[in-house]
């Protein structure tokens, strides 16, 4: 049980490390309001 | 090997055949026909009490043999007892092997010790609250009168329904000490607990379910708690190395608008920027509303091939004067963040939606930064490595407050209230 936690733990901190190398902002993925999409030349009233 | 030299005579009383497992050792038999008390501390098996009761069945029957904790045990002996007060009933199962002496199996609600009687003195048992044994602490548990109920087989002392003594469970779980106050002696039992389906295996036999929670039943996480709680520690401080070692983020724009009453429907565009490497952005954005509002729509666009990451902000700042009290509510100042944005030149586009604006229009400032240590990420991580030790810990308490229900001398932090005490 307690090795199963460790690896479990040690998991998260390397998703971590990962997601600020990457730059993720995990709030993010439960915003609606920020995220990527494609577009062209939609900027010009 | 347990029960090489089993002994049998006719009973003086009924004339069924009574079987010695433990012959040398035992001093009296319970014959399992008619229950009647023998005196086998001799060849003369005189009739210590006769009795009349038929023989029960019990979970595991006399000269059943089992291996528990690597040693072949032989039942020869078994007693029921019950508690004067509580009205409760367990079992003591009486083992035998010839090289390893005795020890008892006792059974109460579906839960089983294997136990043994120590040879020492402890002058306080008994009376103490907690008494110390190698070094490991023992609370007292439960103060009671027990009373022999229905015994069968045989046994090294002299043992007979309607015996009486006194007792004291003490307890270190998985241990409990017991000390028996009889007329004749002082003894002290130390017993262990054992998982029923060990006794099942062990003993080829089917058990009933263990109900409620034993004294000393190892409570969940037992030996592995501390453990956890410093993967924990280590997790997390690892974790804040991580999150410490990532700064507090580089300035990639910092700009400028002005937007005037007839440029309401107007977007504005920043400078082009450029992101070395893949990161977050932050855009901080402070427009000076008073009694007023501001919505932005905030375009990232990566020049390269028009890809654009999006975000709204609201900007509203409201004060006043009311009933002699000063209030505000809402503030001057908006932060968006973009998450994992590519390497690459970039501009912001905004598109200003503004509420009353005055005759002069009105500014606003942003500021973009890259690569900015996002708390949000850590507190996320922070609560899935924390929800599993916290669930252990929770439920070791509840288990421990399930233990000490039972009990008039539970510690003071699992007393419930409405003692009368």
């Amino acid at each position: 049980m307690i090795k199963k936690f460790a690896v479990y733990c040690a998991s998260l901190v390397a998703m971590l490390a990962y997601a600020n190398y990457q730059g993720y902002v995990m709030s993010n993925m439960f915003d609606s309001q920020s995220h990527a999409s494609k577009s062209a030349n939609q900027y010009h009233k | 090997m347990a029960g090489k030299s089993v002994k049998s005579f006719s009973c003086p009383s009924c004339g069924g055949v009574v079987e010695i497992r433990a012959a040398g050792h035992t001093i009296s038999a319970v014959c399992s026909h008619c229950s009647t008390l023998i005196d086998t501390a001799n060849d003369n098996f005189k009739i210590i009490k006769q009795e009349h009761e038929a023989s029960r069945e019990t979970d595991i029957p006399l000269g059943a043999k089992g291996v528990l904790d690597g040693i072949k045990w032989e039942v020869i002996g078994y007693v029921e007892k019950k508690d004067k007060s509580y009205m409760s009933y367990w079992d003591e199962y009486l083992l035998f092997n010839p090289y390893f002496g005795f020890r008892f199996l006792v059974q109460a609600e579906g839960h089983w010790n294997l136990a043994s009687v120590i040879k020492r003195y402890e002058p306080l048992a008994g009376s103490a609250s907690e008494i110390e044994l190698d070094g490991e602490k023992f609370s007292v548990y439960c103060r009671g009168q027990s009373v022999v109920e229905y015994v069968k087989g045989e046994f090294y002392w002299r043992v007979r329904k309607g015996d009486e003594d006194t007792y004291v469970d003490y307890i270190a779980p998985p241990k409990m000490l017991t000390v028996e106050k009889s007329r004749q002696e002082v003894t002290e039992t130390l017993a262990e607990y054992i998982e029923p389906e060990v006794v099942a295996k062990a003993f080829g036999i089917e058990l009933q379910k263990k109900s409620g929670i034993s004294p000393n039943q190892p409570a969940p996480f037992y030996g592995s708690l501390s453990k956890i709680w410093q993967v924990t520690g280590l997790s997390i401080f690892v974790a804040l190395l991580i999150q410490w070692s990532m700064g507090s983020g580089t300035q990639v724009n910092a700009s400028s608008i002005h937007i005037a009453q007839s440029e309401r429907d107007k977007t504005f565009s920043t400078r082009v920027f450029s992101i070395s490497k893949r990161s977050n952005l932050f855009v901080t954005s402070m427009v000076a509303v008073n009694n007023d509002w501001m919505e932005l729509d905030l375009s990232l666009v990566n020049e390269a091939n028009n890809e654009s990451y999006e975000a709204r902000q609201v900007i509203e700042y409201y004060y006043g004067y009311d009933g002699g009290d000063s209030w505000s509510e809402g503030g001057q100042v908006a932060e968006s963040s973009f998450s994992a944005v590519p390497a690459g030149n970039y501009r912001l586009v905004i598109d200003p939606s503004p509420g009353q604006m005055g005759p002069n229009g009105m500014d606003v400032s942003l500021q973009i930064k890259r690569n900015v240590a996002v708390w949000g990420n850590f507190w996320f991580i922070f609560f899935l490595i924390i929800a599993y030790p916290l669930y252990a810990f929770l439920y070791r308490w509840y288990f421990e407050n399930k233990r000490w229900e039972n009990s008039d001398y539970a510690p003071a932090i699992y007393r419930s209230g409405g003692s009368d005490d």
